[in-house]
């Protein structure tokens, strides 16, 4: 009776929960901190990356050629009928593989596979349709083609962003995957992805940094009289279809994904 | 043991009690005291600190974004156009862009520079056409000054891409601070790229960023 009536500390039980209480507290606090340190770090990486992306649409803006090539005065050479070669004529300088054209009076875009030297302003080019699902039995000529028919080149293959299309920048150092790829794209993947690697540093699992390109049609609306206000026909209002190339660059680290975009004018 | 000296034989056991008179805290307790004050202390310190260090980080973190952001925005917009000639110029660019190291040698494609000159045609107020020089180079704000560079820019007209037209002493611009390295390269492309490396007011931090201008107007020819 007279040890407890004289006790006028703490028990171990209140010095234990005020210490762990304490305890906890710091715990909670210096975990706070050190998600916030690792918070702000990741955001300094990305700022960083940010600028590395710019450059990165800066550089396929030079790789990127809006008006086609067109290879002098491409005309077919004479009637052909529907196969998978066409001989063209009024070439100044062979088309590259890759390459998209159209044929003046024929259905659809074709693209060269294969191509055989310049003799005498003409090459004979082996065809694919392009313009139809990739898995078709029958990617020759539409229809025949007439002597003299126009020729339009409306894609270069090496004015073109299509070939960075999934580019796979953690790949960079990956020899399999370089030697897949063209060599001026080859050349900017070790670039693009050894600066992406500088800047966010190593990549974890289900980490990403992807380039993706592809077409979007984007509805512009029309306003002649500049009065601010879409023109209208019967009520309903007037566009414009644009297709414009847009890159995607996507980056994914940590728990963080940030997509950048942007559009390049097809045909301007 | 005055008091309980004084105390002896006036009261009763029980208050002669040794606990009953403890008012105070023993030297034990009191050094108990001392020491959990102090390691709260210490630790609640740590914690401000370091608070305080990461909201100070932060904001020269921020100053090093302001002043890159700014730095890149106007070396973009002022060396993309290099090479523009107005459709009314009656003589082509003669040197569109040129690359210089520290003692003023020539520097050719993928090789670093210190100062890049960007020529391009430009209206003045009264929509004259004006050839004009745009010079970037890091430099001391103040003579004085040791290590602390920021990025200048020199704006001047010119007759043929090279010397500057104009009487007097060419006045240089700030364009943004806290630069520590700031080197150009000229790829075959028609791309620079900038190698830019920022310290923080502090001094402790230093952040690397890589950018680039495509000359749009070099590439297509519109000279």
């Amino acid at each position: 009776m007279k040890n407890k009536k004289n006790q006028k500390g703490l028990s171990i039980v209140e010095a234990i929960t005020a210490a762990s209480i304490l305890a906890l507290s710091i715990i909670v606090f210096m975990t706070l901190q050190s998600q916030q340190e690792q918070r702000f770090t990741l955001l300094r990486k990305f700022d960083k990356a940010a600028y590395a992306v710019d450059l990165m649409f800066e550089e396929l803006t030079a790789v990127y050629n809006p008006v086609p090539i067109q290879y002098g005065t491409p005309l077919v050479n004479a009637n052909t009928t529907p196969g998978n070669q066409i001989v063209i004529k009024g070439l100044t300088s062979l088309p590259d593989v890759g390459d998209h054209f159209i044929i003046s009076g024929v259905a659809g875009t074709y693209e060269i596979t294969s191509r055989t030297a310049l003799s005498s302003n003409t090459s004979t080019l082996t065809i694919e349709r392009e313009d139809i699902p990739s898995d078709s039995v029958n990617k020759n000529l539409a229809g025949s083609a007439s002597a003299n028919a126009a020729v339009t080149f409306t894609m270069n293959a090496n004015g073109s962003l299509e070939k960075y299309n999934t580019l796979d920048l953690l790949k960079f150092e990956d020899t399999v995957y370089q030697n897949t790829l063209a060599t001026d794209v080859r050349d900017n993947l070790i670039k693009w992805g050894g600066l992406l690697n500088e800047h966010l540093g190593r990549s974890l699992e289900n980490d990403k940094r992807l380039i993706e390109v592809s077409d979007v049609t984007i509805n512009i609306p029309i306003d002649d009289n500049n009065d601010g206000i879409t023109d209208q026909i019967s009520g309903v209002d007037q566009f414009t279809v644009s297709t414009k190339t847009q890159v995607t660059i996507r980056i994914k680290q940590d728990d963080v994904e940030e997509i950048f975009r942007r559009h390049f004018t097809n045909g301007s | 043991m005055m008091s309980k000296k004084f105390l002896e034989g006036t009261l009763p056991m029980d208050l002669k009690n040794n606990n009953f008179f403890q008012l105070g805290f023993s030297l034990a307790e009191a050094l108990m005291a001392v020491i959990i004050s102090t390691l709260v202390m210490s630790t609640s310190y740590y914690i401000y600190n370091n608070f305080q260090k990461t909201f100070v980080r932060q904001i020269n973190h921020n100053v090093i974004k302001q002043e890159v952001r700014f730095a890149v925005h106007n070396l973009q917009k002022d060396l993309k156009v290099a090479g523009y000639k107005h459709i009314d110029s009656a003589d082509n660019i003669q040197r569109a862009i040129h690359l210089e190291d520290s003692d003023g040698n020539d520097v050719s494609d993928n090789s670093e520079a210190d100062t890049v000159y960007a020529c391009l045609d430009t209206l003045d107020n009264s929509n004259n056409i004006q050839r004009k020089i745009i010079r970037y180079e890091l430099r001391k704000e103040q003579s004085t000054d040791a290590n602390k560079t920021i990025l200048m820019k020199q704006v001047y007209n010119t007759n043929n891409c090279v010397d500057s037209s104009e009487v007097g002493t060419l006045t240089w611009l700030p364009v943004a601070k806290h630069f520590k390295k700031f080197k150009i390269t000229k790829s075959s492309n028609n791309i620079l790229n900038f190698e830019i490396q920022m310290e923080d007011p502090a001094g402790q931090v230093i952040e690397k960023y890589n950018a680039a201008a495509f000359m749009r107007n070099v590439s297509y020819g519109t000279n």
